[in-house]
């Protein structure tokens, strides 16, 4: 095939130009944060970091992660969002497929029942006091239940669903199958590109949610955003680790690469998963907005 | 066979009764597929809304809400009454405003652009580098914020003064001045890049055709966007825009949250946040749920007119 010959014009120049400083802002913030976490306070001095780190040193970072505190809320996080991960793709996928099957008696109810919840909601305080009124206040379901099914989450599931060729399932019918095996042996295999995509979708938002563990938890149980929170916002630095070790490391660590270097810590794990899974992940954008 | 042996039904309704019974004993498992998705709706959509009664009522925990003693309007009185509730609600439109103003627009320009670059290795990259800080959460992008702002020790007051354009360093942290363009800076700087891809999308979708005989016809690079790619993806953008006009009224509680503080409540203090602060911290339920609930009603109402108006000056349309 011959390859049409590019002409770069001006036009072009400018484009690439303005993209590229975009590009640079977007990663600026986070360069800067990880050059301030591994720089020597000694050689900081006050100073802001504009981009390279003033010195080198892996204390910092290294006092963050031995804390135990972390990994502790850390756990707890990772609990919460692998355990709903999988919640969300059973009950949502079990939604999803009878509202697949032309014919189904009753879908145009049940759609109208989840269509509602899209446009008119409890609120934050009578969601907070059903919970509470169930008793799940501080367990491990006031977590991953209550988000497990979304109405947007049923319709796309719905939609690629209905995408995958009837032939198939029409021949496993034939055959003797039911439902239930269509659904675990047909369907579901053929919609790894959305199971992957929701899955991220999910795990990325109960890691970067901090409000619900904060009302929903009690401290210990909390995720790592809400500890977070605590520490950078509100200031509580010593709560990370035994700040007698802080006299040990004598001043080439301070609160500002400790912070720094917090962040660094909790910000890495999903920007290291996010490579990963970015192949799904635009495919599966892709399906959501042919919802739309 | 079985026909025969059962009576056959007499009356029209009869007959749906037992045309359902046979297609419910045959079809059974569908429902029961129904029953988690539909139990959990029930519980934590549909109970919930339940208590929306909560806001015209005096609750106290302790009588419940089938006890607690009605008060009709009086929540609602009260929340309108409190004399931050006007700049609590312009707050909130401003805010919502604001964002739709400058965060709307933005990833489309950045999709514009994106689908103008010629190597597709160059633009994946790019994607997958302006999608990243849409993973980071609110409590670091605040946090970052803080320490790239900060007044001492801050970057951008280091780089301002030694360039000379101010003399002191400004205060941008916690100030009404500055409050607005942080938050939906942010919120931009986070989000542009995932909110483009819906456009992308869209525009991967248009024929190729018509630019190239734009191109016969001599139309440059900016007359192409303009009049293929934008009327192209006109109806992702109406749909997008309707349902970001529903939004209007809900800022992202949790990053105001972190960002606020007594000092720039005047700019910064929202509705979701006086609900928050008037229901988890105070505990005064009743006012808290009339305001939420006065929220979404405008949130609903805004939907409706949006997606009506939409209809009627084209096809496309939510509802």
């Amino acid at each position: 095939m011959r390859k049409k010959r590019i002409r770069f014009r001006l036009f072009d120049v400018i484009n690439l130009s303005l993209l590229t400083i975009m590009m640079l802002i977007f990663l600026w913030p986070l360069v800067i944060t990880f050059s301030t976490a591994v720089s020597n306070n000694l050689e900081l001095g006050g100073q802001p970091v504009f981009l390279l780190p003033k010195g080198f040193t892996l204390e910092s970072i290294k006092y963050v992660l031995s804390s135990s505190v972390v990994w502790q809320y850390y756990g707890n996080t990772i609990l919460y969002a692998g355990l709903g991960c999988v919640i969300m793709l059973i009950t949502t996928s079990l939604a999803a497929y009878p509202l697949s099957i032309p014919g189904f008696r009753g879908k145009k109810l049940i759609t109208v029942l989840y269509t509602i919840t899209m446009f008119f909601g409890g609120g934050l305080i009578p969601t907070y006091l059903t919970i509470r009124s169930l008793g799940m206040i501080d367990t491990l379901w006031a977590m991953v239940i209550p988000t497990a099914v979304g109405a947007y989450n049923v319709f796309v599931f719905k939609t690629f669903f209905m995408g995958i060729p009837s032939s198939l399932s029409e021949s496993a019918f034939l055959d003797g199958a039911g439902h239930g095996q269509v659904l675990l042996r047909i369907i579901l295999p053929l919609s790894k590109a959305l199971l992957a995509t929701f899955a991220l979708f999910h795990v990325v938002s109960v890691w970067n949610n901090y409000l619900n563990s904060t009302i929903y938890m009690s401290g210990e149980r909390q995720t790592i955003q809400a500890f977070l929170r605590n520490i950078l916002i509100n200031g509580r630095t010593s709560e990370l680790n035994d700040p007698t070790k802080l006299f040990e490391l004598e001043q080439t660590v301070s609160s500002r690469t400790i912070r720094a270097s917090t962040v660094f810590v909790v910000m890495v794990p999903i920007l290291c998963v996010y490579p990963f899974v970015q192949k799904y992940f635009a495919q599966g954008v892709l399906v959501g907005s042919i919802k739309a | 066979m079985t026909d025969m042996q059962n009576a056959l039904p007499r009356t029209d309704a009869q007959r749906k009764r037992a045309s359902f019974f046979n297609y419910f004993r045959k079809n059974w498992i569908l429902y029961a597929m129904c029953i988690p998705g539909l139990t959990v709706l029930l519980l934590f959509r549909y109970l919930p809304m339940y208590g929306i009664l909560i806001a015209f009522k005096k609750y106290s925990v302790k009588t419940g809400i089938f006890a607690s003693p009605w008060v009709g309007l009086k929540n609602f009185r009260s929340f309108f009454r409190d004399p931050f509730a006007f700049r609590i609600i312009s707050n909130t439109f401003k805010l919502g405003f604001y964002s739709l103003l400058f965060g709307f627009p933005a990833p489309i320009i950045l999709a514009l652009m994106l689908n103008e670059v010629h190597s597709s290795k160059t633009k994946r990259i790019m994607q997958t580098i302006s999608y990243m800080p849409h993973f980071i959460s609110s409590v670091i992008i605040v946090s970052i914020l803080n320490d790239i702002f900060a007044t001492t020790g801050g970057p951008v007051n280091a780089a301002l003064m030694s360039l000379g354009l101010t003399e002191k360093p400004i205060t941008f942290i916690q100030t009404n001045r500055w409050f607005r363009t942080l938050y939906i800076g942010s919120d931009i700087w986070a989000n542009v890049g995932y909110s483009s891809i819906i456009y992308l999308a869209a525009m991967t979708g248009l024929n190729p055709e018509l630019y190239e005989s734009a191109d016969l016809d001599g139309a440059n690079r900016l007359q192409q966007i303009w009049h293929i790619t934008l009327p192209g993806i006109r109806p992702t953008i109406t749909i997008l825009f309707i349902l970001a006009v529903g939004r209007i009224m809900g800022n992202d509680q949790q990053k105001i949250l972190l960002m606020y503080s007594a000092q720039n409540y005047a700019t910064a203090d929202v509705l979701s946040t006086y609900v928050y602060r008037l229901g988890i911290e105070g505990a005064n339920f009743g006012v808290s749920t009339a305001a939420g609930l006065f929220s979404n009603l405008v949130g609903l109402v805004f939907l409706l007119i949006t997606n009506f108006i939409s209809r009627k000056l084209s096809d496309t349309s939510l509802l």
